[in-house]
C-alpha cells in the first residue's frame, strides 16, 4: 500500500506534521542547550505514532522533515564543472576547507544553482548551493522520526519557504516570522546565501506599543544590513508582516505572503508539498549519512571481497595448524596400534631368531671335518675308530705304514687350517713292525672361522675323482664350507671309503 | 523503555567493538597458542612415527633371516610343542636314517640338564655304507626338529664288509626356553 504523503517541520517551539487533508501540531520542550527533553520527546513519538496510525500510515514510510535555522548553516560555493558524479566528492572537499567543522561531523547536502557560467579568466564555474548543521541535531530529529515510525529525509525549511515566493528575483530574502524568533534567508544572485535566527518575534515585538515599534525598528535595520537584496518575501504573522513592510520601504521591498491557516499548515510544509509535486526538481537534502563515493566499491562488492579477504587471511594462518588439527587423532591411534604390534613381533622375532641362530652355531661341520681328515689322510691308513663332537673335538685311532706318513698326516691337518691343535698321543709299531699304530686328537677351530675358510672340492672334483690334484686340503675350492654341501659329502665319501672300508678289509 | 539516542547508540557501538576487537585479540592470542602447542605435539607424533617406522624396518631385516633360517631348517619354533616334540624327534631321525639306507639298530633317550636348554639326548646306533651315513648326517639339519648333532662316531663293521657302524648322538633343544627367558644367552 502506497503511503499518504506526510511533511514535517521542526520549529523551536513545536512539530508540525502536515498530510494531504489535515495536519497537528506536537509542542516540544527543549532544554537550555536546545537539546530536546526526554519526556518531550517520549510525549511527541507517542502522539505522532497516535496521529500516523488514525491515518494508516505504513511502518517506516518516508516523509520529508524540514528543519529550523538553529545551527544550520548556508553558502554558496562558486566550483568548477565536474562530471556526473564528481559533485559530491568536490563539495565534499570544499566542507573540508570552508566549514568549521568536517563533513563527517556534519548533516550536508547541496544544489546546484543555475547554468555554468564562464567566469571574466574563462573558468566555467557552478554556484552550488550547500547547506549543512550539525549531525547531533538532525541525529536527534531522525531518532524521534524513526522511534515513531517515520523514515524521514531532511532538508533545511527556509529553502523550502522559498519555494513558496512568487516572481523571485536574482537577490532576494525570505523572513519567517515566529513567535519569539525570526528566521531570515537570503539568496543574492547565486553568489552568496546565508540563513539567520534572529532573536524578534511576534511575541517579543508585541502588537502594540513603544517596545513593538522598536523591535520592529531594530529588525528592519538588521534586514537592511545584512541583505543586498531587492526583494523580502516576508511569512507569518500578516499586521507584523504589512508593519515591517512599511518599515523596510523600498530597500528591500517587503512583501508578505500569506498563507492561509488550518492544521499542518506552515509555509515549510507548503514548500515541501510544492517541491515534491516539482518532478524536476526536490528539497535539498542533508545527508546524516555519508553518501557512496563512486570511486569506493560499495557494500555488497565490499562484503564480498572482505568475507573472502577474511577466509583468505584465515586459511593462510591456520593452513600450518591443519595437518596437527585434521591429522593428530588418527595418527595417534594409528602409532599406538603400531606401538603395540612392533613390541609384539620384536618379542616374537627376537625370541624366533636366537633360539634359530643358536641352532645355527650349534650344528658343527661333520662332514666338512670328514672332507678333510679324508683329503689329508696318507694311501694305506686303516681308520678303527673315528669320533666327532659337537665341541669340535676329534679322535682317530688307526694304524699307518710309518712315521713318515703319520707326520705328514699331521701336517697336512695342520695345513688344512681347521685345526687349531693335532696331537697324535700315541705311536707304536706293530708287532710285525709292517705298520705304526697311532691314537690322534685334534681340536677344530670355532665355527666362525671354519665357515670362512674355503674347504671342499671343486664342482670338477667333485663328480667323482677319488683323489684330485687340487682338492688338497688349503687349496681354495669352489665355495666355502657352508655352501657346497652336497660336493663335500661326496668329496668325503670318496676319500672315507677308500680309507675306511679298504683299509678295514685289509 | 526508552528509546537510545545517535549518541547513546554510538557510545554502544563503539564499546561493542572495542569489546568485540579485545574479545577477537585475547581469543586469537589464547587460541594460537593452543594450535601452537597442537602442532609440537602432532609433529612429536610425527617423530615418533618416523623412529617407529625405522624400528620396523630393522624388524623386518630381522623377519627376513628368521624366514629363511625357517625354510633352511624347515622349523618354525612358534609351532613346536613341549610334549611331543623329542618323541617326533626321534621317530623322524629314524625314519630320515632308514631313508639313507642306514640299517638302524639300539635308539636310546635320556633326558638332558635343564640348565644346558636341552630337553633330551638320543644316541642311534646302526651301520650301513659310507654314502648313508653321510647322507644322514647332511639330512639331520634339516630334521624339522630342534635337534643338534651332539658326536658322531665311525667304525668299520666287521660284521659287513663294505660298511660301517655309526653311533649318533643328538640333543633335542628345550625351545620354551628361550620363550621365558626373553634375551637368552647363546
Amino acid at each position: 500500500m502506497k503511503a499518504p504523503p506526510l511533511h514535517l517541520e521542526f520549529t523551536r517551539h513545536s512539530l508540525i506534521a502536515g498530510m494531504e487533508t489535515d495536519g497537528a501540531e506536537f509542542p516540544l520542550e527543549r532544554q537550555p542547550d536546545g537539546r530536546l527533553t526526554v519526556a518531550a520527546r517520549e510525549r511527541t513519538v507517542a502522539a505522532l505514532k497516535q496521529f500516523l496510525k488514525a491515518r494508516g500510515w505504513p511502518a517506516h514510510g518516508r516523509a520529508w522533515c524540514a528543519i529550523d535555522a538553529r545551527g544550520v548553516s548556508l553558502r554558496c560555493l562558486s566550483l568548477p564543472v565536474v562530471a556526473g558524479d564528481g559533485w559530491h566528492r568536490l563539495v565534499r572537499l570544499q566542507i573540508e576547507s570552508e566549514f568549521p567543522l568536517p563533513p563527517e561531523e556534519l548533516a550536508w547536502g547541496f544544489r546546484l544553482l543555475g547554468e555554468p557560467q564562464r567566469q571574466p579568466d574563462g573558468a566555467l564555474k557552478q554556484s552550488v548551493l550547500v547547506a549543512a548543521v550539525k549531525k547531533e541535531i538532525v541525529g536527534e530529529y531522525a531518532d524521534l522520526l524513526t522511534a515513531a515510525g517515520v523514515t524521514a529525509g531532511f532538508t533545511v525549511a527556509a529553502l523550502a519557504r522559498a519555494e513558496l515566493c512568487p516572481h523571485r528575483p536574482a537577490a532576494y530574502a525570505v523572513l519567517e516570522l515566529g513567535s519569539d524568533q525570526s528566521e531570515l534567508a537570503g539568496f543574492e544572485d547565486h553568489a552568496r546565501a546565508f540563513v539567520r535566527v534572529l532573536p524578534v518575534g511576534t511575541r517579543t515585538s508585541g502588537t502594540s506599543g513603544q517596545s513593538g515599534e522598536t523591535a520592529l525598528e531594530s529588525l528592519a535595520k538588521v534586514i537592511r544590513s545584512q541583505c543586498r537584496v531587492s526583494k523580502l518575501y516576508i511569512f507569518g504573522d500578516a499586521d507584523m508582516a504589512a508593519q515591517l513592510a512599511r518599515r523596510l520601504g523600498d530597500a528591500p521591498v517587503g512583501e508578505p505572503v500569506k498563507i492561509s491557516p488550518g492544521a499542518g499548515r506552515s509555509a515549510a510544509i507548503l514548500g515541501l508539498k510544492k517541491l515534491a509535486e516539482d518532478p524536476g526538481g526536490g528539497p535539498l537534502t542533508l545527508q546524516l549519512k555519508p553518501a557512496a563515493d563512486p570511486k569506493i566499491v560499495t557494500s555488497p562488492v565490499l562484503v564480498e571481497w572482505g568475507v573472502r579477504a577474511l577466509l583468505l587471511l584465515l586459511a593462510v594462518l591456520l593452513f600450518p595448524f591443519l595437518e596437527a588439527l585434521f591429522l593428530t587423532a588418527p595418527l595417534s591411534t594409528k602409532v599406538a596400534a603400531f606401538q603395540t604390534r612392533a613390541g609384539l613381533l620384536e618379542t616374537n622375532v627376537d625370541r624366533d631368531l636366537d633360539f634359530l641362530q643358536y641352532l645355527k652355531q650349534n650344528q658343527p661341520p661333520y662332514l666338512g671335518s670328514y672332507y678333510i681328515i679324508a683329503q689329508a689322510a696318507p694311501s694305506g691308513i686303516h681308520i678303527d675308530s673315528l669320533t666327532l663332537n659337537r665341541r669340535g673335538e676329534m679322535s682317530l685311532r688307526g694304524s699307518l705304514r710309518n712315521g713318515d706318513q703319520v707326520a705328514d698326516f699331521r701336517s697336512k691337518l695342520m695345513a688344512s687350517g681347521c685345526f687349531a691343535a693335532v696331537t697324535v698321543e700315541d705311536q707304536s709299531p706293530t708287532p710285525d713292525h709292517q705298520k705304526v699304530n697311532i691314537r690322534m686328537t685334534a681340536q677344530l677351530k670355532p665355527l666362525g672361522q671354519l665357515l670362512a675358510l674355503p674347504i671342499g672340492p671343486s664342482p670338477a672334483a667333485a663328480g667323482g675323482d677319488t683323489n684330485p690334484p687340487d682338492a688338497s686340503p688349503g687349496k681354495p675350492p669352489a665355495a666355502g664350507l657352508s655352501a657346497n654341501k652336497d660336493a663335500v659329502r661326496v668329496g668325503a665319501h670318496s676319500s672315507l671309503s677308500t680309507n675306511l672300508i679298504k683299509g678295514g678289509t685289509n | 523503555m526508552r528509546t537510545l539516542t545517535v549518541r547513546e547508540q554510538r557510545l554502544l557501538l563503539y564499546g561493542g567493538i572495542g569489546i568485540g576487537v579485545y574479545l577477537l585479540l585475547f581469543g586469537g592470542y589464547k587460541l594460537g597458542g593452543a594450535l601452537e602447542r597442537r602442532s609440537a605435539a602432532y609433529h612429536q607424533l610425527v617423530a615418533d612415527a618416523r623412529e617407529l617406522k625405522q624400528e620396523l624396518k630393522a624388524c623386518d631385516d630381522r623377519v627376513l633371516v628368521v624366514k629363511k633360517m625357517m625354510d633352511h631348517y624347515q622349523l618354525d619354533p612358534a609351532k613346536l610343542n613341549r610334549a611331543t616334540v623329542v618323541g617326533l624327534a626321534s621317530a623322524q631321525m629314524q625314519k630320515v636314517a632308514a631313508g639313507s639306507g642306514i640299517q638302524v639298530g639300539p635308539v636310546r633317550e635320556s633326558p638332558a640338564k635343564t640348565s644346558a636348554r636341552e630337553m633330551a639326548t638320543l644316541q642311534l646306533e646302526g651301520s650301513g655304507p659310507i654314502p648313508a651315513v653321510l647322507g644322514l648326517l647332511q639330512r639331520m639339519e634339516t630334521l624339522g626338529w630342534p635337534v643338534i648333532i651332539d658326536s658322531v662316531q665311525i667304525t668299520p663293521d666287521s660284521m659287513r664288509p663294505g660298511q660301517v657302524k655309526i653311533i649318533l648322538s643328538a640333543v633335542v633343544l628345550d625351545f620354551d626356553q628361550w620363550k621365558t627367558e626373553g634375551k637368552p644367552h647363546a
